[in-house]
């Protein structure tokens, strides 16, 4: 009887030769690698989306744009206009338009967060302007936008000044309590694409932004400097351009009353990459003074930067969670009214490793 | 059966028929040496069967005398002489190339001489399982000389022949061979038994006997191995296997087996052990390649393109932009095709073979890729996988690893990634159950540490010490630790 059944159910499937599950035959869907999102007018949104038409030997990226309230509407309204189904599995970017970003993304980050055909690893950015401009740029139209800006993106966050960001980290920052996310922020400029800086939320909604300049300084804080460079013009309008080898930040959490108090002490191992000294005149590197010198440029940094955060009552570095690690009646109403002015110091240790061999 | 019924009948009726029953045939001869009837003496013989050559020039010259039978036979400077009555055993010898000499034609005695013409191609290299080093002496048809074979590699008293013949019509001589001491007697009964229990009226080929006494016949796992390797038989006697030698079959069966050893060519000892090692657990990676490469090609393109990184997706998908069949299909075609042409290149007589490989066949896939049929893609990974399964050195494991692939596409193309793993876990699921000679066929869990000296890896010979213990050998160790080696014997000079 049982073996019978199963002849019956094997010659079903044999015949059928097909499956039960729908199938995704890759040259027979639309893969989307791209999204951008923006704001068109009061609860319009408009949603671009770009996906690669891979032909032998040649291929190029299709941009198409919808209007709607959520974006599995915009999908379905794409959907009209596309040979074949469009399916989100191959995402890689999502743009999001800075004001809409000012709205709060949340919903948008939920869809992406509920798909598991969607990695977390992919990568969100908040542009400065028009997304679905950005992403209709002619000269990106043969090079895959989306794969480029994601790997414009990836190999910043490794080698250069960003922070590392992505969906998981994002969402992380997101339902921590205690900690704000923050992402990237690029620009259209000219007939380029450039990163600017780093947004910084407020939950899901943008509050402000940190300059190129300023990241790398908020990259020590996340203790996440691998190999930057940067350069320090000192009190006396000396030039030090130092590259990080190593460094490490680590915060100590003091509760005071209920109160958290925070040092944050950075350690940085150095390389002396460039030294201008402003009399124009050849002279030894003073190693000692230098150090000095710049630690206290470093200390005075991130403390701006810090005021700057309590300002605007977002908590970028999470010092929130770092409070709820170390102190049990954790409130969050209460954090919020600590936290602008919340006492914290910096103290830097910069070591100069490596000074080249002129000297 | 209905033959060896009227034997009976008819040595019982009479002892002479034999004569009349053997005479029915052409090749047949019945002749009688002198002029007159009543005068010895009386020869009969299947002409094809004997070698005319020792019958002219050692036994002809003796019956120009009248001697009886009993002075004959020390006459006569053959081996193999008997004197007997029973017409059952002299038609036997007959066949089996003897001439029955008789004083008078109604006499129920007769001289037996076993003169029988055993040409046999000469030894050879093992055709299936060539080796680039070690020896290079392959099994051959003939019985007498497999064991002559086995014996030199192994000249001690311990090792033991016990022939049965099997086949009511084929009388095929089959011989159990082992070693006393070390092979478990239980495994040395069980086959015995086993044999002793065929019914089958011919056996061809000792596949007929290693898959007639197989645990479970509709396995798709070789439940013994089938070799025509000396070294590999001489190595399994030591640690206590047991050898099935057919006549006229130059594979020799060895049991119990696991399944880790249809990875262990014979040439992995003649490296150093870590290159040994290397190209044993490449063996290893090869099987696992050959059978999930096309499934996981189907299940990905059809299913789970998430999978696919960014930078491939453009290769991948461009490969298949032109193919109007889905990956299924496309695989399916492939694989056969690729089948096709190893089967036909076997089947084609050797100088047609020899231009129609495997390399044939990638030739026609390039064409069949340029047509727009399938994706290169897949070409590639067919062509992978066909080439990884030749890797085994066992032949009846590598056609049991390709066809293992059809059903995993099948399941790959109804339930994706999930039909891979689901086949993977019922092949896993079957070898776990499945045992050799009533030995668990994985006999690699539990883990052993004899596992880890001679099977999984194999370490250097000093450190392999115990012999594997799956098998119960009655000796445990490898080395009998008698310290020293018997001197070479070398009276030349003296």
């Amino acid at each position: 009887m049982v073996n019978r059944l199963a002849v019956w159910l094997f010659l079903i499937l044999l015949l059928t030769g097909c499956s039960f599950l729908p199938t995704n035959i890759v040259n027979e869907i639309n893969l989307i690698q791209g999204v951008g999102y923006d704001l068109a007018g009061k609860n319009n949104i408009k949603g671009t989306v770009v996906f690669p038409i891979i032909k032998k030997g040649s291929s190029y990226s299709e941009v198409k744009t919808a209007f709607g309230q959520s974006s599995k509407e915009i999908r379905t309204k794409l959907s009209n206009e596309t040979r074949f189904r469009l399916v989100s599995g191959q995402l890689r970017l999502t743009l999001y338009g800075k004001t809409l970003a000012k709205q709060g993304i949340n919903d948008f980050v939920d869809t992406l967060n509920r798909d598991p055909s969607i990695g977390s690893l992919i990568q969100l950015a908040i542009v400065d302007g028009d997304t679905n401009e950005l992403l209709k740029m002619k000269k990106y139209k043969e090079e895959n936008i989306s794969i480029y800006l994601q790997e414009m993106l990836d190999q910043n966050m490794e080698y250069g000044r960003l922070p590392r960001t992505d969906l998981q980290t994002f969402l992380l920052q997101l339902f921590q309590i205690g900690q704000d996310p923050y992402l990237p922020l690029i620009k259209k400029v000219d007939h380029n694409i450039q990163i600017t800086g780093m947004a910084i939320f407020n939950y899901d909604q943008y509050v402000t932004s940190i300059s190129l300049e300023e990241l790398f300084i908020f990259k020590a804080l996340l203790d996440q400097n691998r190999n930057g460079l940067n350069r320090f013009i000192l009190k006396n309008g000396d030039k030090v351009v130092l590259e990080t080898l190593n460094s490490n930040t680590k915060y100590k959490v003091k509760i005071v009353n209920g109160r958290p108090e925070y040092i944050i002490h950075l350690k940085m191992k150095t390389k002396l990459q460039e030294f201008a000294p402003s009399k124009k005149k050849r002279q030894a590197f003073d190693k000692k003074k230098y150090q000095k010198q710049v630690e206290h440029k470093l200390e005075k940094n991130a403390l701006k930067m810090i005021n700057q955060f309590k300002n605007h009552q977002v908590d970028p570095l999470g010092f929130g969670a770092k409070y709820k690690e170390h102190y049990r009646g954790f409130n969050e109403k209460q954090w919020k009214k600590f936290y602008p002015n919340v006492k914290v110091r910096v103290i830097a240790n910069v070591d100069i490793r490596q000074t080249g061999i002129v000297d | 059966m209905k033959i060896k019924n009227g034997d009976k009948e008819n040595s019982s009726a009479s002892k002479h028929c034999w004569i009349e029953r053997l005479s029915k045939s052409n090749d047949f001869v019945h002749e009688h040496t002198s002029l007159r009837e009543n005068e010895p003496f009386w020869l009969s013989y299947y002409r094809t069967l004997i070698s005319s050559d020792i019958l002219h020039k050692d036994v002809l010259p003796f019956l120009q005398d009248r001697l009886s039978l009993e002075e004959l036979k020390s006459k006569i400077p053959v081996q193999e002489i008997i004197l007997s009555n029973d017409a059952e055993e002299i038609i036997q010898s007959i066949m089996n190339g003897s001439i029955a000499i008789q004083i008078h034609q109604l006499d129920e005695d007769c001289l037996l001489i076993n003169i029988a013409n055993s040409k046999f191609r000469d030894v050879s290299m093992p055709m299936l399982e060539s080796s680039a080093l070690g020896p290079q002496v392959g099994f051959i048809e003939e019985l007498d000389t497999n064991i002559n074979l086995i014996r030199k590699r192994l000249p001690v008293p311990e090792l033991l022949v016990h022939e049965m013949k099997v086949g009511a019509l084929s009388k095929t001589r089959v011989a159990v061979i082992y070693m006393d001491g070390i092979a478990d007697p239980e495994n040395v009964n069980t086959v015995i038994q086993r044999i002793n229990d065929i019914q089958y009226d011919h056996i061809q080929d000792s596949s007929y006997i290693s898959s007639m006494i197989e645990d479970n016949s509709n396995s798709l796992f070789p439940q013994s191995i089938s070799t025509e390797r000396t070294d590999r038989v001489a190595a399994g006697l030591t640690e206590g296997k047991i050898i099935i030698a057919v006549d006229g079959s130059p594979n020799l069966v060895i049991l119990p087996v696991t399944l880790m050893e249809s990875f262990i060519a014979m040439e992995d000892y003649s490296y150093s052990w870590i290159i040994g090692n290397f190209f044993r657990l490449l063996r290893l990676l090869s099987v696992f390649i050959s059978g999930m490469v096309t499934p996981m090609y189907v299940a990905i393109m059809t299913y789970h393109y998430e999978l696919i990184p960014a930078r491939l997706l453009e290769t991948l998908v461009g490969s298949r932009a032109t193919v109007p069949f889905p990956p299924f299909l496309e695989a399916l075609f492939l694989e056969l095709m690729i089948e096709m042409v190893k089967e036909a290149g076997i089947r084609l007589p050797f100088k047609i073979g020899q231009s129609l490989g495997v390399v044939g066949g990638i030739v026609i896939g390039q064409a069949v890729v340029e047509a727009g049929l399938t994706s290169n893609v897949l070409l590639i990974l067919v062509g992978l996988g066909t080439l990884a399964s030749y890797t085994s050195p066992i032949y009846k494991f590598s056609n049991t690893i390709r066809f293992l692939k059809f059903p995993t596409i099948f399941l790959a193309q109804w339930f994706g990634l999930f039909g891979v793993f689901l086949t993977f876990q019922f092949i896993q699921v079957h070898l776990l159950r499945l045992t050799s000679l009533g030995r668990p066929y994985i006999s690699q869990y539990p883990i052993r540490t004899t596992s880890f000296q001679d099977l999984w890896v194999r370490l250097p010979f000093s450190m392999q010490k115990e012999n594997p213990k799956n098998l119960r050998p009655q000796k445990k160790r490898k080395s009998t630790g008698t310290g020293k080696n018997p001197e070479p014997m070398n009276d030349f000079y003296e």
